[in-house]
């Protein structure tokens, strides 16, 4: 499931971050609990 | 606890509970937001004989290894997340072992705090506080 596909089923995008190596999306769930998408790695 | 036919063949399927693992989506890591990474990641990381192995220069410490089934996050910020966290972690002893008392003693002693005991019919648990006051629980050993 990807940050767009969390979007629509209710979830807000909040940020993202990159650093060299690593990159994430933090969201939050439908309760407002932010969790984060990274990148494979 | 009722147990179906449907549930009594579904216990002796080698299949974990939810059906077989498949790719996809998946946790990396379970993430603690607080003040003092370094210092509530060591803390942790010690209850579960697991290692610090990453730093970050103190703002993002992991820690894996040891007992852990997963990795643990340790994130610096500002300011302490106000309120109880809406998130906690179900600790589970294992079948064999010290017992729920025994593990709690440990943790009072490591710095830990009791906030409530609470006992079910078939199963047990003890809500603690760990030292930035994370809520956390102790259960009972369950097959």
């Amino acid at each position: 499931m990807t940050v767009a596909e969390f979007v629509a089923a209710g979830a807000t995008a909040l940020e993202s971050h990159g650093t060299p190596g690593a990159a994430w999306t933090v969201l939050a769930d439908p309760d407002g609990n932010r969790f984060c998408i990274g990148d494979p790695h | 606890m009722t147990h179906t036919p449907e549930a009594s063949a579904a216990s002796q399927s080698p299949e974990p509970p939810g059906g077989p693992a498949r790719p996809g989506l998946s946790i990396g890591m379970i993430t603690v937001d607080t003040v003092d990474a370094r210092a509530l990641a060591a803390w942790w990381a010690e209850r579960f004989g697991a290692t610090v192995t990453d730093d970050f220069d103190g703002w993002f410490c992991s820690v894996t290894g040891g007992s852990l089934s997963l990795t643990l996050g340790f994130q610096r910020v500002e300011e302490p997340t106000p309120g109880k966290n809406r998130v906690h972690l179900d600790l589970a002893l294992p079948l064999s072992g010290p017992s729920r008392a025994e593990t709690v003693a440990a943790f009072v002693a490591a710095g830990a705090t009791v906030h409530d005991t609470v006992a079910m019919p078939e199963f047990g648990w003890t809500v603690l506080a760990d030292p930035d006051g994370n809520l956390f629980c102790v259960g009972d050993p369950s097959t």
